[in-house]
């Protein structure tokens, strides 16, 4: 099997999370594919170099996570929270919705992705980027530590600071939405 | 316990010594505070996991193997017109080689120069063609060289060098003919020099034999 055909199966494995990690870090699709495609092209001219030190994996989120910091110093832009314009959600539920889920229950899944997102996208970069390794990438205290270029007590740091941070944001958003829909309950039954 | 921030995590992530694992486990027995923290953050962890990604078609395009093209591609153009000067400017030395290293004949007035001339032709072809003959099959042997050489594996210091030894081989080839050219040159000037004489020592003895004749002649009829 050749080079070509080795790196191709790679690119299969591991696109889905390289675009994931991409899209959570900054927040934009367009942009999460541009950088998923420029990792993929590094990845393959520095495949010669890559003496296997590293975990395959490892080597191409580090790739990934310093073209999202390029982009994000070059951009001088904070990740955002893409809402799907003039979408109505329950269209979008009936298109995604599991066999045993509800319409309500789908619905609701959807709002709350928005709320982590938008949460999410208004945390410290270092405190997302390790929240995002450890959560959606199963990476150890140790892989983190090794990519963010920092101490083991720094990761536990930052994953604390960051959750703690996320639970005051969407549990004021929860308290919110239960005000609202107390107004809401109270207006309709006067 | 209580302000002991990593442990927690360690604790929440199951992951670090097991030993300070039990340590928080049993503070966790006594301490409220400590266990609503952690169940707080195990709701923010449920919660993260809501957080999808919008479904996408693939962002990369498979690369795909260049067509392998036919290997006489593969031969630089520079290696074939070096292999066509060699073949010529050898053949052509192979020539002047010849001529230089013939017989030189001293005119001698006697000897057939037609003759001569016709019987060191065929002789000179025949070693021209014998030349022609192993140039061809030096080239043919390079050719096979080139097929089996793998284009990958020229690199720019490689290619640079047989440039370079190519060059040379053919500058000395070059000096080399040029000298041999001149040698032939004076060598059919030596020829064009003798077939004049021999014309000239020819017509003088045609008048002298014509002379002789009429002398004969003349006596001939005086003694009738």
């Amino acid at each position: 099997m050749g080079d070509l055909d080795c790196f191709n199966q790679l690119v299969t494995r591991w696109e889905r999370p390289i675009y994931a990690l991409a899209f959570r870090t900054l927040g934009r699709e367009e942009e999460a594919r541009d950088v998923v495609q420029e990792a993929f092209l590094r990845a393959f001219r520095g495949l010669k170099g890559f003496r296997g030190q590293a975990k395959f994996s490892s080597w191409l989120y580090r790739i990934t996570l310093n073209l999202c910091r390029d982009w994000i110093r070059r951009e001088r832009r904070a990740p955002v929270v893409q809402l799907a314009e003039g979408v109505d959600p329950i269209e979008v539920a009936d298109e995604r919705m599991a066999p045993t889920e509800s319409v309500e229950d789908l619905v609701a899944r959807r709002e709350m992705s928005e709320a982590v997102a938008r949460a999410m996208s208004e945390l410290p970069e270092e405190q997302r980027i390790a929240i995002l390794l450890k959560e959606f990438h199963g990476l150890t205290f140790q892989e983190i530590a090794d990519q963010l270029d920092c101490p083991l007590s720094t990761v536990k740091t930052r994953l604390y600071q960051g959750l703690s941070v996320l639970r005051r944001r969407l549990e004021r958003r929860q308290a919110e939405e239960a005000s609202l829909r107390r107004a809401h309950w109270e207006g309709s039954s006067t | 316990m209580c302000n002991e921030r990593e442990k927690l995590i360690g604790y929440l992530y199951d992951e670090g010594d097991s030993s300070e694992r039990d340590t928080v486990r049993q503070h966790l027995e006594t301490c409220g505070e400590c266990r609503t923290e952690i169940a707080s953050l195990r709701s923010v962890r449920e919660d993260l996991a809501a957080w999808e990604v919008p479904e996408h078609g693939s962002v990369w395009k498979p690369f795909a193997a260049a067509p392998t093209p036919p290997w006489w591609q593969h031969v630089p153009q520079w290696a074939l017109a070096a292999a066509a000067g060699i073949v010529l400017v050898s053949g052509a030395a192979g020539g002047a080689v010849t001529h230089a290293f013939m017989p030189h004949a001293t005119p001698v007035v006697q000897a057939a120069p037609a003759g001569a001339t016709q019987v060191s032709a065929p002789a000179e072809v025949a070693a021209m063609q014998q030349q022609i003959a192993m140039l061809r099959a030096e080239l043919s042997q390079l050719n096979g060289r080139v097929q089996q050489a793998s284009v990958s594996a020229v690199t720019p210091a490689m290619e640079a060098a047989l440039h370079k030894t190519f060059d040379s081989q053919l500058s000395d080839l070059r000096i080399q003919n040029d000298k041999q050219m001149g040698a032939v040159q004076s060598l059919y000037g030596d020829m064009y020099n003798y077939k004049k004489a021999i014309n000239l020592r020819v017509a003088g003895l045609q008048t002298n034999v014509d002379g002789l004749a009429a002398a004969v002649g003349a006596r001939a009829g005086g003694q009738q």
